[in-house]
Order: structure tokens, then C-alpha cells, then sequence
């Protein structure tokens, strides 16, 4: 059975803009959000989104026929994500007050010193990461900032499970050393 | 309201890592909207949607020849989009560009990771800039008017008679290298004149490489003339970010990161380059 969504995207395959707008209208802003957690800087989110749609335009025609466009999509996001969000060393920069504010939102500040020490922590995890390296970023970006699964984790980097295993136990163990320091 | 707390109270000391580093990513945010403008700056990059492979291979062997360059790279042409467009009117109205005016042509590849500008000696009027397919719309201004201006600037050095004399000598001495080798193939001829036709060409490319060279530093100075030092290091150093700074140029150019030495004093860390892995 061809849904709505599977002719937009045979349409868009074959070169059709129009049909790649509606795929676009129906899934940038969860794509926007996705990138904006996991990079925390809102330029450089809608940046990632604009280039996963890119990407996903060049991929289009080897997309499998009868598969989900989300996921899919949502591959492309997490690899571009990461890799721009290590070309522009986003970890070396501390979050912007803007994201800070959403931040506020979510948590619901409901005592303001309470608020104040969610930030200074998440500012201690921030330089914690940046002692890691890139691959452990990686894992931790997608295990903690996407909720991704290991198994989910080796298909989008395309890595054997038993090497997220690893990475992910070295990074966890290196970041509570970290974090144990910090707060000595 | 939301009753998401990510930090929880009463750890103590060590606050569980699990919990910690889900509060620094913190929940799934809601959807985000964009405005239009970050669908049209889609729409105008998206090109036309590659064919499958066997409609590849007839447009490789119709139409589409003229577009595969030596080493099987594709090149697209598109139009230029606006804001190179409108970058390269500005910097010919502020360098005061002689005539002819130079026009700008614009390429877009899949094999090239970093932009890249191009004069062709022979066409002193084109300044070709060469684009990465997805990475045009992500050129800061100020290494788009390092680019361009560096391909007004060697356009300037490449018009000049002692480099077209060099360029003429190196044409004729490998078409006379070429006849000398026809002569010694088919009347068995002296072998000499093709060995020295061979030495000179030889002699002529490593002139051709230190003068390419030059002609490059020269036009940075020049550059620097137009753009002020600070802004042609801040698009220098833009454009090593893209290229992951390179030790060695190509043959008879300098790297950027000679050139960021030179015009800026400082060199730039190499940088590992990572593939965007989509298959």
C-alpha cells in the first residue's frame, strides 16, 4: 500500500521540490529540536537541520522503497549533527543563556539557587566532555542526547555493538573520574 | 507544567553520572518550528536529484560529458546563489576593478570538501569559484571575500606578459616534445631532441611551480590591500577550517597554511577532517 508520505518521497526522488517542501514541513521541526539537544546552540541547530536536509535530498534515490522516512532522516541528522558539532568544537563553547532559559522552562525552576546549581553542573559536564575524545563523544552524545539504544547506536555510526559497548563503559568511567575531581 | 528534574536531590557527593549527563542533553524538546527563510536557503541548494545508475551511464556518454572532468569529478553548474552573487559585485565596485570587468562562474562538485577558486590564464576574464555540493550555503563572509578576491587578485598576476610567456614557453616546448617523439617513432630520428625537449619541460615546470607560487603570495598582498589584514586572516583562517589546513598545496600554489603564515604570522593546528557518513 502507498501511503501519502511514500509518494511524496518517490516524487521527491525523482526530483519533484515541491513534494521535498511537504517532506520538509512534516519533519524539520523535530529534526530542528533533536539537533538543538543535542548541540544546545540554536545557529548552529537550524544550521544541521538545513544541511540533514541536503543530505537527505542526495540520498533520496537510494532510499529503500517501503522504509520509514523518520528514521531515516533521523540517521542522517545524528551523523551530521555529530560531525559538525565537532568541526565547530561546540563542547569548548559554554551553552548559550537563550538555551540556558529553555533549560529554565523544562526543569521548571521552581527555586532559583536550585536553577543556578543545575547550570554550574551542566557546565561541569560540558568541560567534562571535552577531555574525551571525539568517538566517546560520540556515544554519549547519542546514548544520553538522543535516548539512542546501543544497538541503534552501532547502526547509525556503523560500528560493531561490542565496540559501542566499550567506548560507551570508557567514557562513562572517564567522565565519573572527571566529575568526581570537579567536585573535590 | 513539566515535572522533569534531572539532577536528584540527596546524592550527596556523587550524584549518579546516568542522571547527571541526561541533565546536561536535558529532556526531548518540543517540536521547533524554522521560519520560511531556512526552507527557501534549502530550496535553493538542492539541485537536481541524481538518476539512477543507468540513466547516469547514458548522460555519461550523451549529454553530460562536457561536465566530467580528468579524475571523474562531477561538476554541477547551477546559478550563482545570491549572496556570492552580491558579495562579488561589491568587492569589483570597492577594488575598482579594471576593464574588462571580470565575471564571476560558479561550480558545484561532490568531490571537493573545501571551496576553492580557479583563473584560467588563458580565459583572463573568468574567475571560476569551485564549491563542496552541500557546504556552499555555509561560507562565512568573510572566506567568501577571501575567495573572491583572491581570484580578482590572481586574475590581475595571471594577465601579466611574463607569466603568459612562461605558460607559451611550456605549451611549445611539450608540443615540440611530442612531434620529436612522432619523428622518432615513425623515421627512426635522432632520440636528442625529444630528451631535451623532455629536460625542458622539466626545467620550465619547476619555473612554472616558483612562479605560481609567487604570483599566489603576490596576490595576497594585494588581497590584504583590499580587505585589511585582519579580515583577509579571519577568511584564511575560515577556509583552513573547511580544508583541514593541508600541509602542501597543489603544484605551483602555495598551502593555506603558507599563506596564513605569510599574511597573518600565525599558523593554524591541523585539524582532523571527519566524512559526514551517509550512504
Amino acid at each position: 500500500m502507498v501511503t501519502g508520505e511514500d509518494d511524496l518521497i518517490q516524487r521527491a526522488a525523482c526530483g519533484d521540490q515541491e513534494a521535498f517542501r511537504q517532506l520538509w514541513e512534516a519533519h524539520h521541526a523535530i529534526a530542528m529540536a533533536t539537533a538543538l539537544r543535542l548541540c544546545h546552540h540554536r545557529s548552529l541547530a537550524e544550521d544541521i537541520t538545513q544541511g540533514t536536509f541536503l543530505l537527505a535530498w542526495r540520498g533520496l534515490p537510494r532510499f529503500q522503497r517501503g522504509s520509514q522516512f523518520r528514521p531515516w532522516l533521523m540517521r542522517i541528522l545524528y551523523r551530521h549533527a555529530l560531525d559538525e558539532m565537532e568541526r565547530h568544537r561546540v563542547y569548548q563553547q559554554p551553552i548559550p543563556l537563550e538555551e540556558s532559559g529553555e533549560f529554565e522552562r523544562y526543569v521548571g525552576a521552581s527555586a532559583g539557587s536550585d536553577l543556578q546549581e543545575q547550570i554550574a553542573q551542566r557546565e561541569e559536564v560540558r568541560q567534562a566532555l571535552t577531555q574525551l575524545n571525539a568517538d566517546q563523544r560520540r556515544v554519549i552524545a547519542l546514548r544520553y542526547g538522543a535516548d539512542l539504544t546501543e544497538v541503534d547506536i552501532a547502526q547509525v555510526l556503523d560500528w560493531p555493538v561490542g565496540t559501542v559497548k566499550s567506548r560507551l563503559n570508557r567514557a562513562r568511567e572517564r567522565l565519573r573520574v572527571l566529575l568526581t575531581e570537579e567536585r573535590r | 507544567m513539566h515535572e522533569w528534574n534531572p539532577v536528584e536531590r540527596g546524592h550527596g557527593e556523587h550524584p549518579n553520572l546516568d542522571k547527571r549527563l541526561s541533565a546536561y542533553y536535558g529532556p526531548e524538546l518540543q517540536e521547533q518550528p524554522l521560519p520560511e527563510s531556512s526552507w527557501l536557503r534549502v530550496g535553493t541548494h538542492l539541485g537536481p536529484q541524481r538518476s539512477s545508475k543507468r540513466q547516469r551511464l547514458w548522460r555519461w556518454h550523451t549529454l553530460h560529458r562536457l561536465r566530467l572532468r580528468p579524475g571523474g569529478r562531477h561538476v554541477h553548474r547551477r546559478p550563482i546563489p545570491a549572496n556570492i552573487r552580491d558579495a562579488f559585485s561589491r568587492l569589483v565596485y570597492e577594488t575598482r576593478q579594471a576593464h574588462p570587468v571580470p565575471s564571476l562562474r560558479c561550480s558545484f562538485t561532490s568531490r571537493r570538501r573545501a571551496p576553492a577558486v580557479r583563473v584560467s590564464p588563458i580565459d583572463g576574464r573568468n574567475i571560476r569559484l569551485i564549491l563542496p555540493l552541500n557546504g556552499a550555503w555555509a561560507l562565512e563572509p568573510s572566506e567568501l571575500d577571501v575567495l573572491l578576491a583572491t581570484g580578482m587578485a590572481r586574475r590581475l598576476y595571471t594577465r601579466k606578459p611574463a607569466f603568459l610567456l612562461l605558460q607559451l614557453l611550456l605549451v611549445s616546448v611539450v608540443l615540440f616534445a611530442g612531434v620529436a617523439l612522432i619523428l622518432f617513432g615513425t623515421h627512426r630520428a635522432s632520440m636528442l631532441p625529444f630528451l631535451i625537449a623532455i629536460a625542458l619541460c622539466i626545467v620550465i615546470s619547476g619555473l612554472r611551480h616558483v612562479q605560481g607560487r609567487s604570483l599566489a603570495f603576490q596576490a595576497d598582498d594585494r588581497v590584504v590591500q583590499w580587505l585589511g589584514r585582519s579580515r583577509a586572516c579571519q577568511g584564511l583562517h575560515a577556509l583552513a577550517g573547511h580544508t583541514g589546513s593541508r600541509r602542501r598545496g597543489r603544484w605551483g600554489e602555495p598551502s593555506l597554511l603558507e599563506r596564513i603564515d605569510r599574511v597573518c604570522g600565525t599558523q593554524v593546528a591541523a585539524e582532523t577532517e571527519r566524512l559526514t557518513l551517509v550512504r
